[in-house]
Parts: structure tokens; C-alpha cells; sequence
């Protein structure tokens, strides 16, 4: 009776749990379904499924523009978003020590302005920070991207690794601190292996948001052959012309591939396994 | 005596060490940060076209602003999406996050399957689909019309057109979700058994175990997302592809200022409006970091 | 863990040997110019061509190409100038023209027509003028097109609804007793369709404006149109909108939104929409349903309010005289050569050039020509459009806020004509300080 009552219990939480799901990824299921579809079909049919099973919109998809094709947009999104992990993993974190984790005069104010420069719009700060980028020679290189990454100036993540570290024991601290060890040796024995969660999450969102982030790459990039995934999508969308939303679907589709099968490789660092050190506390 | 020079030289130590590893932060605050900010508080008193050289006018823009009916407008529709979008996601994203914390069969399928929509960002393929859904022949009212109800234009009228937004916000509840799931894993699980023990049930574990002990993300959650709601912009692009249509009602401030910029070259008047919009954000995020002292709980 | 961190290291230094390739490579080329333009991805290829073949007669020449999607395209080019980091050459649209050239960003171009090297004699002089703004000529145009309905012949021919020739002319009477009688007609045959899905472009009222003898602006830089017309206007709109015989607010909305695979028009809502002549092709090619123009209707006294429209290049002014002289012979490639005009066609509407337009035809289908055709015999009837002050980009945003409060009924029609002629006039005022 008790078995039979915890697999009925069972059964309804995956139940819901699918019925809900599907409700969530229908958008999703229609995009795919629509990648198959040739032409005005796209949006003409009333039906959900296409006609026949193509790949003919992902191969004209994958050609891309004017010569240039998907896979090389794919390289160098890849490029920009390595560089852009690598970046966050290093500087944020670091600022993130300095903030959850050390006492100094001004830590305060310092960390005050970093918030501070979360909350006035880009698009203000675009101008003066262009005439930068084109003084340093920048402009049509991925480095407007890249470089600030590497000095910390996403605050989400250096705000989302000081709360994280705010939330580790104390006790630890302490312990290092009577030992005599080091800032450096506690940063790197003892905070960074604590917060790898933390710098999963840091990664799965850099990956997600500089592989989507279309703003700063369609102002910083021109030339087809530095294209990104990003702006070439956009490319396929204009208000002023015909459009290829086949070609436009697949491409999507495609793209979101690799920001999945990052999510699928990391979430068991990201939810699993920690708890087996030194947290349980 | 020796106790009070130890104490000293270990903190002289301690704020070198700061220094050291806000480094790199300081450096990119300094070079990349402050003149960009400095120079757009600077056009903020001033008339700017971008294309010629700013002239001074003082408060000028500041003054405008009070006679301005679309900025009140803005100011009311992202006072709206910032108030309604953020809890909502919010408790949605902790609730799945909760349900799925556990590694049970499937779970792992299920997380990823949650996650997928807010992997779209604000793509192109997303304005579409979010068309296809809410428009009148949509998905939505064709599920309406299973129980009979007969569904509007959501998408393209102004008492609803907001809220599709809103909806889409808490459709993309994926990456506070993500935080959610990592802090609570950080929760020892033997808490969970000395409750259990006592006999506490379930739902008392959750707000007397998890919530409490979930304090410094949670506020973290709510203070990020408030910061980037107030700033949304994309989504006003999925509607009306930055007009605000339909009557103003998903005019986003953001959008407002990125209009005047640049598509009538008053960017002085835009850093005005971001200047604002940096006092309003400011204001808010002080009250919940005041606030947070009374419930954010740190180990 | 680890092994993850070291494979994400190997892949980092693997990568950072890319390096160089990645930061800004400097070609040693004689001279290189950069181009920027708007368009969809067809443009995109064709735009590509025609650069590829200028350098090809002009060996020495690099052109950098610099494409992006109307949408995002004049912020670009705005942070580009203000930083002074203009492309050399770039596309220029009616809505921001005059923004752009009263502050001194485009170069005027008289002189390399005079010296020659900007070759305008096979140009009408409409033509020509379209690209002067103060009469000065800062843009050159490459093409030239009509805003006008474009008609689902088959639609009306099922519906039995009677609508004028191709090259006939109606009056706006006519136009709104053909809009009753088509939607009586499709109801009775049990189609929720409707004749047309209101045009909303601030060009279609000035068209409307033009046809009753006014202008959105005089020539001297005032409102050139009166309350009684503009309030007409909106009523007759709303009017019809209260008897079911266009569709309702929350659809247009959702209509001016869309792109051209989604409007009402391509799904078969309504039979008539509003577009440049020369995309006719376009919108045949996502239906199956015979399109062909039709003309906008004329004032009641047979004044034609259509006019015409060019799309048009410009040259930045900060560049220096080298520059500027390979820039110039680009635009007059551009306008004048056959090697260009055989990958163009009628992308930006019908040749500039007369010659040439005579010899794209034969690279040309069906419907293009047809398109061409009507621009052919409608373009010398067309008016020319008085000159637009700065700050016509506010207005337009202007004009599109008010008609859609005046479609929701938020505003009567004398109200938003009043409030057209304020605003207007409070844009007016703001510029010539």
C-alpha cells in the first residue's frame, strides 16, 4: 500500500512536471517545426507539423551571407565567448574575494560605485566609450568585447560570486587565518574550490549572454568575416525587405545547441558533488 | 600594546590585499568606466545631437522632463513591469528550483527542458513566436477556445500588450533559476534531517530551512533583476520593434531615451533621462540594501 | 574538474595563437573605402557584388563593406560620426536626410558633378533634386520609386468587387465606396477579409495632403496643411472603422509591426496595401495570388498626390580629398554603369539613370518589369515633394503616435489634427533655436 502510494505520487510529479514542461518549450517545438517549412508555408499553414521533413533551410541557412557561412560566424562566436569566460572567471572572481572576503578602508564605497555602474543605460555611454575604443584601435576587433571582460566590468558576476562567498561558513576563514596562510593561499585553496558553483553559473551566463548579446557586436563589428552568430541572425531579419524565416529558424535552432549542451555538461557541477567537502558545516 | 601593532599591520595587509585584487576592477572603473560616465552626466546638461558639439544649458533638460507626458508614460509602464515581473519570476524560478533540487530519475532532463527558454534571450526568432502565440488567431486563444472563451489581440492592445511582456519575463525564468538551484545545494543536508526528525513537514523545512538559509541569493536575485528590469529593452522590440506600440504601453524607459538619442538626436536630453533613471535604480536597490540587514542572513 | 580546466586552458592557448588574426589587420591596399549600407540578405549579396566588381576596374581600391539591418543602422551610423569614425560612403534615408546634412556630415557634391566625375546628365532633373537637401545636392540617387496600393487582383476578382485599371485613376470618394462595397461583398460570401489594411506611413497622409493641393511643409519651413484637411483625414479612417470596414486597431497595430511574410496583406486578410512599387516582386513571390499596382486615389479635383521617392548614397565630409575622389567615382558607378546596374536592378526601385533603366530590363521577370513599367509611365504625372525641415524624424514618430490614438479612438479626429499641428509646430520651434 505504502509502495503503491509513494509510485502514484511518483507518477503525478512527472506528470506535471511534463505536462508543464511542454507548455514551457511549445515555443520551442514550433520554431524546430517551422525550420522545416519551405516558404510562405512558414506562416501560411495552419498546421503545426511541416509538410515534409527538409534540412533544406539549414543548408541554405548554414551558407549564410554573401559568401561568408554559419560556420565561420560559429568559430568566431566561439572565439569571442572563450575569451569572454576566461575573462569573467579570472577578474570577477578576484574582485569578488576582495569585496565578500577581505576588511579594507573604502571596500564600501568601492563596491557602492560597482553597483553604481550597473544602473546607467548603455546606450548613453556608448558614444564616449566608442571614441575610446576607436583612440585605442579598436573598433572592428572582438577587444571592446573582450578586454573589459578581463577587468571585471560585469558587476552582475562580481556581485553574484560576493554574495556566494558571503555565504561560505565562516568558520573556514578563520581557520585560514590562524594558520597564517596567506590571502593568495586562501583565495586559492579555500574560497575558489568552495565557490564552483558560483563560477559555473558565472560561466553558463558569460557563455549564454555574449553568444546572444547583439548590441555591443553590431556597433564594434562590420566586416562579414568577424561576424558572430549573434549578428548574423539579425542580418537574416529586415523590416525594409523579404525575409528568410526558414533559413532564420534553423539557424536559431542551431544555435542554441551549444548554449544547451553547456548547460547539460555543467549542471552537475553546478548542483551536485560540493556538498561531499568541506561545506557541510 | 604588541596586540594593537599586530592588529594594525594585519590590516595595513589586509587592504593591500584588497587593493591587489580589485586590481584589474579598479583598472577597467578608471580607464573604461568613469570617463564614459562623467562624460554622459556631462551631456546631460547640455544640448547634444551627437553629429555637432554639445552646448551648455544648465537643468534645461532636467526641467523638460516634468512637462514631458511620454516620459511620465514610460516612467508608469516600466514601474509596472519592474513590479509585477520581478516577483513573478522570482517565485516561479525558486519554486521549480526547489522541486527540482532533488536527484531524482529524470530530474536532470527536466532542469535542462526548464532552461531552454531563456536560452533564446532576445533573439529575432523569439519577437516571431511570441507573435505567433498572442495574437488573435494564436496558440493562446486557440487554447481559450477549447473552454469557449473567445481571446483578444493581447499582443497589439494597449490594456494587455504589457503583460505579454511580463509573461515572457517569467517565461525566461531559467538563469535565476540556475542561481537558485546552486545556493541550494549549499544548504548541509543534515538540517534537512534533524528537521525531519523533529517532525517538521515539508512546507515548514521550506520556509523555516530553505528560505532563511537562501536569504543572500534570493536578495541577490531580486536586486539584479530589479536593476536590469528597470534598464529592459529588448522586449519592447518583440512588440512593436521600438515604437512602444500600441499607446505608449510598452514604452520602456530605456526605450524611451534610446528614441530621443537616436532617433531624434537628443542625446543630451537621453543622458538626462539616464541620469534619472540611475537616482530612481539607486534609490531602490539602497532601500533593499537597507533592508536587507533585517532579513538577508549571512552564515 | 580539473580536467575540464585544463582542456578549457589548451583551447584558450590554442586560441590566443589566433590572436593577430582576430585584432585589427591593417591591409597595405592603395586605398581602401568603407561603404556602409541597410538592407535584407538579397541586398546584402548584391551590394557585395557590385563592390567586388569596383574593385575589379579599380585595381588599387579596397572597399569595406559595412551591412546592417535598417533597424539598427542609424545608430551605428550616428556613434560612428559623433566618434568620428563616419564610413566614407553610406546609404541615406528621407527620414533622417536632413538631420544628417544640417550638421555638416555629408559632402556636397556640385562639384564632382561639375569636374565630371559624378556623370548626372542621363538623370531627370526630379531626380536629381530628390537628392538636395537646401538645394544643395549632398546625396546621389541610385533609384527611384512610388509609394502606392498594391492590389490582390485575384482577391477582388472572386469577390466580384470592380476596381480601377492599372493605370486608371479614382478619386478618394471612389477609394472609400470600394472599401463598403468589397467588405459587404466578402461578408455576404462568408470571407472575413477586408479591402485594404490602412495605410499607416506618415508618406501615405502626405500623399493624401498632396492630392488636396497642401503639403506636410511649405518651402520655407512652416506647416504647409490645414486642420480641416488633417481632421478629414483621421475621419475618414475612423469612420469606416465604425462601420467594420477596415480592421480593427488592435490588427493594424499588430499589421504595422509585422514583416512582409506577416502582414495582413501576405496571409490574405485584406486586398490592398500600401508599398513602394518596387517591391512588388517581393510580396508576388510569397503568394500565389495574382498583385499588380494601383494607384492611390487623387483629390477630388484630380490632383495627384503621389510623388516621388529616391534611394540615395552620400559621401562623409571628414574624409580627406583622396578619399573623397575614389568615393565619388564609387556613387557614379553606382548610378551610371552597366556593370553595376546588371547586379542592382531595381533593388533601390527603377534606375536612376534613363539609360539604364532601359537596360536592366532584360536581366528582369515578369513582375519586376511590370513594376517598372508603372513607374515608367506614372513618375512624369508624380509631384515632387516640397523640402522636409530637421527634425522630420521626431515628427514621423510624431504622426505614427497620433494615428494610433486616433485608430483606438483615444482621440476624435479634431483632436488629433490639433494635437499633429501643436506637436509639429513644438518641433518647429525646438530646431530653429
Amino acid at each position: 500500500m505504502v509502495v503503491s502510494n509513494a509510485k502514484s505520487k511518483s507518477f503525478l510529479f512527472h506528470a506535471l512536471i511534463i505536462l508543464f514542461a511542454i507548455a514551457m518549450i511549445y515555443p520551442l517545438i514550433w520554431m524546430i517545426c517551422a525550420s522545416s517549412k519551405i516558404g510562405p508555408e512558414i506562416f501560411q499553414s495552419k498546421s503545426l507539423l511541416p509538410k515534409q521533413l527538409t534540412l533544406e533551410n539549414y543548408r541554405t541557412g548554414w551558407k549564410g551571407i554573401s559568401g561568408y557561412s554559419f560556420g565561420s560566424f560559429f568559430n568566431n562566436s566561439f572565439q569571442l565567448v572563450i575569451f569572454s569566460i576566461l575573462g569573467n572567471l579570472l577578474s570577477c572572481a578576484m574582485a569578488a574575494y576582495a569585496f565578500a572576503k577581505l576588511n579594507f578602508k573604502g571596500r564600501n564605497l568601492l563596491f557602492t560605485l560597482m553597483m553604481g555602474t550597473l544602473m546607467l543605460p548603455k546606450h548613453v555611454r556608448l558614444i564616449p566609450q566608442y571614441i575610446i575604443f576607436n583612440k585605442l584601435g579598436w573598433v572592428n576587433t572582438y577587444l571592446p568585447m573582450i578586454i573589459p571582460k578581463f577587468l571585471a566590468m560585469d558587476g552582475f558576476f562580481v556581485f553574484l560570486m560576493t554574495q556566494y562567498m558571503r555565504g561560505l561558513p565562516k568558520e573556514l576563514d578563520e581557520a585560514a587565518t590562524i594558520d597564517g596562510c596567506g590571502y593568495l593561499n586562501h583565495y586559492l585553496r579555500i574560497i575558489i574550490p568552495m565557490s564552483v558553483p558560483a563560477l559555473i553559473s558565472t560561466m553558463i551566463f558569460t557563455f549564454l549572454w555574449t553568444w546572444n548579446d547583439f548590441f555591443m557586436q553590431m556597433i564594434y563589428i562590420s566586416r562579414l568575416e568577424q561576424y558572430t552568430v549573434a549578428l548574423a541572425l539579425r542580418m537574416f531579419i529586415d523590416s525594409t525587405g523579404s525575409n528568410a524565416w526558414g533559413a532564420l529558424f534553423a539557424m536559431s535552432t542551431l544555435s542554441l545547441i551549444p548554449l544547451f549542451l553547456m548547460f547539460i555538461i555543467f549542471q552537475r557541477y553546478l548542483v551536485d558533488g560540493i556538498t561531499a567537502g568541506g561545506i557541510k558545516g | 600594546m604588541a596586540n594593537t601593532i599586530r592588529n594594525t599591520t594585519r590590516q595595513r595587509k589586509e587592504t593591500m590585499a584588497g587593493y591587489l585584487f580589485l586590481a584589474p576592477w579598479l583598472a577597467g572603473f578608471l580607464l573604461l568606466t568613469i570617463i564614459p560616465m562623467f562624460a554622459s552626466l556631462y551631456f546631460s546638461f547640455t544640448r547634444y545631437d551627437m553629429l555637432t558639439s554639445a552646448t551648455w544649458i544648465g537643468l534645461d533638460n532636467y526641467v523638460q522632463m516634468f512637462k514631458d507626458q511620454k516620459f511620465l508614460k514610460s516612467l508608469e509602464v516600466t514601474f509596472t513591469y519592474v513590479f509585477l515581473s520581478v516577483p513573478l519570476q522570482l517565485t516561479f524560478a525558486l519554486f521549480i528550483a526547489n522541486t527540482l533540487k532533488k536527484n531524482r530519475r529524470g530530474v536532470r532532463v527536466y532542469r535542462a527542458v526548464y532552461y531552454l527558454p531563456s536560452l533564446f534571450g532576445g533573439s529575432v526568432a523569439i519577437s516571431i513566436l511570441w507573435r505567433q502565440i498572442f495574437n488573435k488567431t494564436g496558440l493562446f486563444n486557440q487554447f481559450l477556445a477549447v473552454f469557449g472563451i473567445k481571446g483578444i489581440n493581447w499582443i497589439s492592445t494597449p490594456d494587455t500588450a504589457l503583460y505579454t511582456l511580463i509573461v515572457l519575463a517569467v517565461w525566461q525564468f531559467g538563469s535565476s533559476m540556475v542561481i537558485f538551484l546552486s545556493a541550494l545545494k549549499q544548504i548541509p543536508a543534515d538540517y534537512y534531517e534533524a528537521a525531519s526528525i523533529d517532525g517538521a513537514s515539508k512546507p515548514r523545512q521550506f520556509f523555516q530551512i530553505t528560505i532563511p538559509l537562501l536569504t543572500p541569493m534570493v536578495f541577490f536575485n531580486i536586486v539584479m533583476q530589479v536593476i536590469n528590469a528597470f534598464q529592459a529593452f529588448t522586449p519592447a522590440y518583440i512588440i512593436s520593434n521600438g515604437t512602444g506600440s500600441p499607446l505608449n504601453s510598452t514604452l520602456f524607459y530605456s526605450l524611451y531615451l534610446y528614441n530621443k538619442a537616436f532617433s531624434q538626436f537628443e542625446m543630451g536630453y537621453a543622458s538626462a533621462l539616464a541620469w534619472v533613471l540611475l537616482v530612481i535604480i539607486t534609490c531602490i536597490t539602497g532601500l533593499l540594501f537597507g533592508s536587507a540587514k533585517k532579513w538577508v542572513y549571512y552564515d | 574538474m580539473k580536467r575540464i580546466f585544463a582542456l578549457a586552458m589548451t583551447l584558450c592557448i590554442l586560441l590566443s595563437l589566433n590572436l593577430p588574426a582576430m585584432a585589427n589587420a591593417e591591409q597595405a591596399e592603395e586605398i581602401t573605402l568603407r561603404f556602409a549600407w541597410w538592407g535584407d540578405a538579397s541586398r546584402h549579396d548584391v551590394y557585395n557584388k557590385i563592390c567586388d566588381t569596383f574593385e575589379s576596374m579599380n585595381l588599387g581600391v579596397t572597399i569595406e563593406r559595412e551591412p546592417n539591418t535598417f533597424n539598427a543602422y542609424f545608430e551605428k551610423l550616428a556613434t560612428q560620426v559623433a566618434s568620428g569614425n563616419a564610413p566614407d560612403v553610406f546609404g541615406m534615408h528621407a527620414r533622417f536626410a536632413t538631420e544628417f546634412a544640417s550638421r555638416n556630415v555629408m559632402e556636397d557634391l556640385q562639384p564632382y558633378v561639375d569636374q565630371g566625375i559624378i556623370n548626372l546628365t542621363d538623370l531627370d532633373q526630379p531626380v536629381i533634386d530628390s537628392g538636395k537637401i537646401s538645394n544643395t545636392l549632398y546625396m546621389i540617387c541610385q533609384g527611384v520609386t512610388l509609394n502606392e496600393f498594391l492590389l490582390n487582383e485575384d482577391m477582388c476578382k472572386r469577390l466580384d468587387v470592380e476596381v480601377p485599371d492599372v493605370l486608371e485613376d479614382w478619386t478618394w470618394e471612389e477609394f472609400v465606396a470600394t472599401c463598403y462595397d468589397f467588405r459587404e461583398k466578402a461578408l455576404a460570401a462568408g470571407e472575413d477579409v477586408y479591402f485594404i489594411d490602412e495605410p499607416y506611413q506618415y508618406n501615405f497622409f502626405r500623399i493624401y495632403l498632396l492630392s488636396y493641393g497642401e503639403e506636410l511643409f511649405n518651402n520655407d519651413g512652416t506647416i504647409g496643411c490645414t486642420k480641416e484637411r488633417i481632421t478629414q483625414w483621421f475621419s475618414m479612417w475612423q469612420n469606416m472603422r465604425n462601420d467594420d470596414v477596415i480592421p480593427d486597431a488592435a490588427s493594424v497595430t499588430e499589421n504595422v509591426n509585422a514583416t512582409l511574410e506577416t502582414q495582413m496583406f501576405t496571409l490574405g486578410k485584406c486586398a490592398v496595401t500600401n508599398i513602394p512599387v518596387n517591391k512588388l516582386n517581393q510580396y508576388q513571390a510569397q503568394m500565389t495570388d495574382n498583385l499588380r499596382p494601383l494607384r492611390s486615389p487623387l483629390g477630388n479635383d484630380g490632383t495627384r498626390g503621389v510623388y516621388i521617392e529616391g534611394a540615395h548614397n552620400c559621401i562623409s565630409s571628414t574624409i580627406d580629398d583622396e578619399h573623397k575622389l575614389v568615393a565619388a567615382k564609387f556613387l557614379d558607378f553606382f548610378t551610371n554603369s552597366e556593370e553595376c546596374l546588371k547586379d542592382l536592378l531595381i533593388q533601390q526601385g527603377t534606375p536612376a539613370n534613363t539609360q539604364m533603366s532601359e537596360y536592366v530590363l532584360q536581366f528582369m521577370d515578369e513582375t519586376q518589369i511590370e513594376a517598372m513599367e508603372y513607374v515608367k509611365y506614372t513618375q512624369p504625372l508624380a509631384s515632387i515633394g516640397n523640402m522636409l525641415p530637421v527634425g522630420y524624424s521626431e515628427m514621423n514618430t510624431l504622426y505614427l503616435g497620433i494615428r494610433e490614438a486616433s485608430d483606438f479612438a483615444a482621440m476624435t479626429p479634431e483632436e488629433a489634427a490639433q494635437a499633429y499641428l501643436d506637436g509639429i509646430q513644438e518641433i518647429l520651434d525646438k530646431n530653429s533655436k
